[in-house]
């Protein structure tokens, strides 16, 4: 399961560009255009594409965890801000996307 | 443009949803509803697509158009996570094996004490996943490299492709 974990991280962290990739350009396959991928997290900058991978799963997981853990409203509350969390993280990819591409 | 002005303006952008109310009732309707929610994902997707052009979120509208791309979405993560998955759920199932006395096998007939029959199936599992890893990124680049050794019509060029 730890081995699980490592290995989810690593393609979490292709995941992302792999997922703007595709809607960016209009095609499923692209997805898994791993050079392509590479190319643009190279462009973007690998630390700077790593930090905010970090950044993001630590929002995620501090407004998964911390307001889930809300008693009786808690639920009601991540309900109301997840889509748009949704938005903010598909719009800062969006816009990391922009800095990688041509 | 750093880290932090794109989270800035991601989080000014992202406030906008607020702003419009029923759109926001809509997406929050949606979001709770299990495979409808993909509407939502696909609806994000679109953010994406039109960022950084575009200031506000878009208008929510052909439905039909967010689920597919929504679906897409999905099922590009789920491939990318099905490896990780599997480890999991091997992973699993040998912690529940090893914990559940005479659980699948029967370790007195072995000769093995309970615990070094959970050691040597943990082992046995760790096993598997590595050898799972490394055949999922021996695929990667194999397929890479049979693609690159046809185009060059040279058998030499299949590994020569990973310095390329």
């Amino acid at each position: 399961m730890v081995v699980g974990a490592i290995v989810a991280f690593f393609m979490l962290i292709i995941l992302a560009a792999g997922i703007a990739h595709m809607i960016k350009a209009n095609s499923f396959g692209k997805a898994f255009a791993l050079g392509e991928i590479f190319r643009l997290i190279g462009k973007i900058g690998w630390g700077k594409y790593l930090v905010w991978v970090v950044l993001v799963a630590i929002i995620a997981g501090l407004v998964g965890g911390v307001v889930g853990s809300i008693p009786y409203v808690g639920w009601l509350i991540q309900a109301i801000i997840a889509p748009a969390l949704s938005v903010f993280f598909f719009r800062s990819m969006g816009l990391l996307y922009s800095e990688g591409s041509p | 443009m750093d880290l932090t002005q794109n989270l800035n303006n991601s989080f000014e952008y992202a406030k906008k949803i607020f702003s419009d109310f029923g759109r926001l009732v809509i997406l929050i309707i949606l979001d709770l509803i299990p495979i409808v929610n993909l509407i939502v994902i696909g609806y994000a997707a679109r953010v994406l697509k039109e960022s950084p052009g575009a200031d506000a979120p878009p208008k929510l509208e052909d439905y039909g158009g967010l689920f597919v791309q929504g679906v897409k979405v999905f099922f590009a993560a789920l491939i990318y996570m099905i490896i990780p998955l599997i480890l999991f759920t091997f992973g699993g199932a040998s912690i529940v094996g090893g914990m559940v006395p005479g659980f699948g096998s029967d370790f007195r007939m072995s000769g093995f004490s309970p615990a070094q029959f959970s050691m040597l199936s943990g082992i046995g599992v760790l096993l598997m996943v590595v050898g799972a890893i490394v055949a999922f990124f021996m695929l990667i680049i194999l397929a890479a490299g049979i693609a690159h050794m046809i185009k060059a019509n040279s058998f030499g060029k299949i590994s020569p492709c990973l310095v390329a």
